[in-house]
């Protein structure tokens, strides 16, 4: 199955486990493509493009509590946790709380927010049990994926209630305190051709502490519960049914003002999220091996973070086709439709303009796997997407695998990508700084959005080694140049002198442009390495330099602080160990080096793992993170929002399936 | 947005393991109302490593658990209701196969002509995917009952005449 259909990967349902296999149907049986080695690496030989698949075995023995700790593993992707609710999380580079480039889909449901143009990982509480994998695809996903697929796209996809049969209860307690619980069961309806499953989990998060022995007023709690049930309708036809229902919410430490001004003294401030999804998808298998698939979901929260209220409603309907025509080409064309509403009521610091705005994203896709010779593939395809702010996009790519042998690999890449515009960029009025220069003078500083904000746009190049060099070592290197225009900046313009009832005030309106560019290189390596059938060592090592440029009539400051926020060299190394077959010590260790802006100085990381499986039921785990220093700052402040450090903790937890 | 659309991969032996553990609710055995174990045999080479003691763990089919037996040529194999055959000279494999006649054991096998040689279901690779070739009169002389479903998804073939080709 490894066929990449999408740009890529999308096609993937690796890991069927044995037990997977066993509850497929005949005719998906038939279906399955045979892989000379059921190894993740054999099957991406097709794939030019940078992947790294993180399996549900690899999630469970990473002793990871939360999504982005897991997403740590896949070298290249720079994850650093702001405060204990928030994470900045991007691929190659432009790291943020609200990193835009990269788009984060759950099940095919697209996470990325449009109002502000980044993920809320906070709302990504699923149970790490749920998830069958994820792919992690590095570079523009944008010809199969669309808009804001820039840097890579994150895929997360959860097991077939068909895997997750009977019940599964776990309970964890930490240092801190921090705690999860959660319960799932799942069973079988209509004499077997439906499955089902529930789940219902709570997490709380203390307070960090700081170093001056305060607290830093970022404990939160949250609740999250859902379903998932798939049905095989015919020997063809199956049908999936999935939603989730959230409430989390939180404090946070804060300043007023975005901007360093006197008398802005911290203070801590609640935050809640809340919301909803639905989400049902069919597809249908064809006698000739074509394939189809229809999905519909529907996606609403509210949230009130940093006091500004906001809530968003999604409504999204796609079609794919799967075509194998001949034996040379393999087709996958597809077309969708999104309609979304954001309404943020006009605040005292923030609102946008206008408060309520629904718009439509129209796309359409084609993409073709050409099988040039032997073993020589040339995918070439575009997305044509019409969305409200910038009119009709186009994303096209041309990739080119060649696999010499069985064992290797090369490829190479040309893509183009684009951001949309959020609705910040196009319509925010907002009070970043604001304080007395002199007796009845204000001087305040304010964000207007620009209705004329265009798409930033990377134009990549990718060239990529894949090889499964002995039967226990395989290595995957990847090198990119990336040149990206129009990259958002923000303009001050000439000051504005009003005269009020509390006295003069002098405004420095700045305006949101697009007088940023960037050249970006670098490289990823990763290796896996069996050293013997009880140990496995995986190291990883990124590079990437950012050079951003402003437009000679720039007068922004935003870009290069935003450019820096990647540490230009990172390492890492797992080592995933059996003891015996019931007890396992797992290790990772984490390097970063400084970000070259300053903002955050070098750390290591290191988080170990022993599990001990009782029977056949249990299993009990002790996990410690952030071992080496009692506390490590990963991101520190962003804008207003103050950065606590990430703990060092340890818990153990407790597993239990019946 | 976008979801997965092609199908899956997987090794071949654990497809093909799938395969057996798949067949016992499409075929209807003489000793239908018995309840001892499903007997899955593997006859010669085990291609198989742990896959296929891994997909029917903890498995039933009709409240009968499943039983994985592994036999050398010339040892009794006809007490198993599924049976693969691993690779075996052409003439051997004759020999097995007409020993086995009138058992009531689905033979299932993956070499090349192994309906022709008188076995039941063939799980040759036709490209990189399972293609199944049944020889419905080889099941239906040992007293088998094939589901119209499976015989709908394969290719039916006959076996060649004794002495043929």
């Amino acid at each position: 199955m490894f066929r990449c259909v999408g740009v890529l990967v999308l096609a993937t349902v690796t890991a069927w486990g044995q037990a997977g296999l066993g509850d497929a149907s005949l005719e998906q049986l038939l279906n399955v493509e045979v892989t000379s080695v059921s190894k993740k690496e054999q099957r991406l030989s097709r794939t030019a493009a940078a992947v790294f698949v993180i399996g549900h075995e690899d999630i469970r023995r990473s002793g990871a509590q939360n999504l982005p700790d897991v997403l740590r593993m896949a070298p290249g992707v720079e994850v650093a946790q702001i405060d204990a609710n928030a994470w900045a999380i991007t691929i190659r580079g432009f790291d943020s709380r609200f990193s835009n480039k990269v788009l984060v889909l759950v099940d095919g449901r697209s996470v990325y927010n449009t109002g502000f143009s980044g993920v809320y990982w906070d709302q990504l509480d699923m149970p790490l049990e749920d998830i069958e994998r994820i792919e992690v695809i590095r570079g523009p996903g944008a010809t199969v994926w669309g808009a804001n697929a820039v840097n890579g796209v994150i895929d997360i996809i959860t097991k077939s209630s068909k895997a997750t049969q009977g019940g599964l209860a776990s309970a964890s307690v930490s240092s801190d305190p921090d705690s999860q619980d959660m319960l799932r069961y799942g069973g079988r309806v209509a004499s077997g051709t439906g499955a089902y499953r529930a789940f219902a989990k709570y997490s709380r998060t203390a307070d960090a502490n700081l170093p001056s022995g305060a607290s830093g007023f970022d404990g939160w709690s949250r609740i999250h519960g859902g379903f998932r049930s798939d049905w095989d309708l015919s020997p063809r036809d199956s049908l999936t049914v999935q939603g989730d229902l959230f409430s989390n919410r939180g404090s946070q430490t804060r300043l007023q003002w975005f901007y360093p001004a006197p008398n802005d003294p911290p203070f801590a401030q609640t935050w809640a999220a809340a919301g909803g999804n639905l989400l049902s998808r069919w597809n249908h298998t064809s006698a000739g091996g074509s394939d189809m698939s229809l999905q519909a979901y529907y996606d609403t929260y509210r949230r009130d973070d940093l006091g500004l209220p906001e809530s968003e409603k999604t409504f999204d309907l796609d079609y794919r086709q799967h075509i194998a025509a001949g034996s040379r080409h393999d087709i996958v064309f597809g077309a969708g439709y999104r309609i979304s509403n954001t309404i943020v009521p006009p605040g005292y610091q923030i609102s946008l303009t206008p408060a309520n705005r629904t718009d439509s994203l129209y796309n359409t896709f084609i993409q073709d796997e050409i099988r040039v010779a032997d073993r020589l593939w040339l995918t070439l395809g575009t997305k044509v997407e019409h969305n409200a702010y910038t009119g009709f996009e186009y994303e096209p790519s041309a990739r080119l695998a060649w696999a010499p042998t069985e064992r290797q690999t090369f490829w190479a890449a040309a893509s183009r990508a684009i951001r949309q515009p959020s609705r910040e960029e196009i319509g925010v009025i907002a009070e970043v700084l604001d304080y007395p220069i002199g007796p009845y003078t204000m001087l305040e500083t304010r964000v207007l959005g620009n209705p004329r904000f265009h798409s930033e746009e990377l134009r990549d190049y990718e060239i990529g080694y894949r090889t499964q060099w002995t039967k226990n070592v395989s290595l995957d290197v990847t090198g990119f140049l990336s040149f990206y225009r129009h990259l958002g900046t923000v303009e001050p313009q000439s000051p504005i002198v009003q005269a009020g009832p509390a006295g003069i005030v002098v405004i420095v309106p700045v305006l949101s442009d697009n007088k940023g560019s960037s050249t970006n290189y670098g490289t990823e390596i990763a290796l896996n390495w069996k050293v013997s059938t009880r140990w496995r060592v995986e190291p990883g090592y990124s590079f990437l330099r950012v050079n951003t440029h402003l437009d000679p009539a720039s007068g922004d400051t935003s870009l290069i602080t935003l450019g820096g926020n990647a540490p230009p060299h990172t390492f890492q190394v797992r080592s995933l160990l059996n003891l015996s077959s019931r007890l396992q010590w797992d290790h990772t260790l984490y390097w970063m080096q400084k970000m070259p802006n300053g903002l955050t100085p070098s750390y290591a990381r290191l988080d170990s793992r022993i599990a001990w499986k009782l029977g056949e039921s249990t299993e009990i785990s002790l996990v410690g993170q952030n071992l080496l220093r009692p506390r490590t700052v990963q991101f520190g402040d962003t804008f207003n929002l103050l950065g606590t450090p990430a703990q060092r903790s340890v818990f153990g937890k407790i597993t239990w399936s019946f | 947005m976008g979801f997965r659309l092609a199908a899956q991969s997987a090794g071949e032996y654990e497809l093909k393991a799938a395969f057996l553990y798949k067949f016992a609710s499409f075929v209807e055995w003489p000793d239908a109302l018995s309840n001892g174990p499903l007997c899955i045999g593997v006859l010669g080479q085990d291609p198989f490593g742990p896959a296929l003691d891994g997909v029917v763990k903890g498995k039933s089919y009709q409240g009968r658990a499943f039983e994985i037996r592994r036999f050398k040529p010339g040892q009794e194999s006809s007490k198993c209701q599924i049976l693969f055959i691993g690779a075996l000279e052409p003439k051997k494999l004759r020999e097995v196969l007409s020993r086995l006649q009138g058992a009531a054991v689905l033979t299932v096998g993956d070499v090349p002509g192994f309906c022709e040689s008188g076995g039941m279901v063939d799980l040759g690779l036709s490209g990189n995917k399972v293609q199944l070739e049944i020889n419905v009169e080889a099941a239906e002389k040992a007293g088998l009952h094939l589901n119209s479903r499976l015989l709908s998804l394969a290719k039916i073939v006959r076996a060649a005449p004794e002495g043929g080709r």
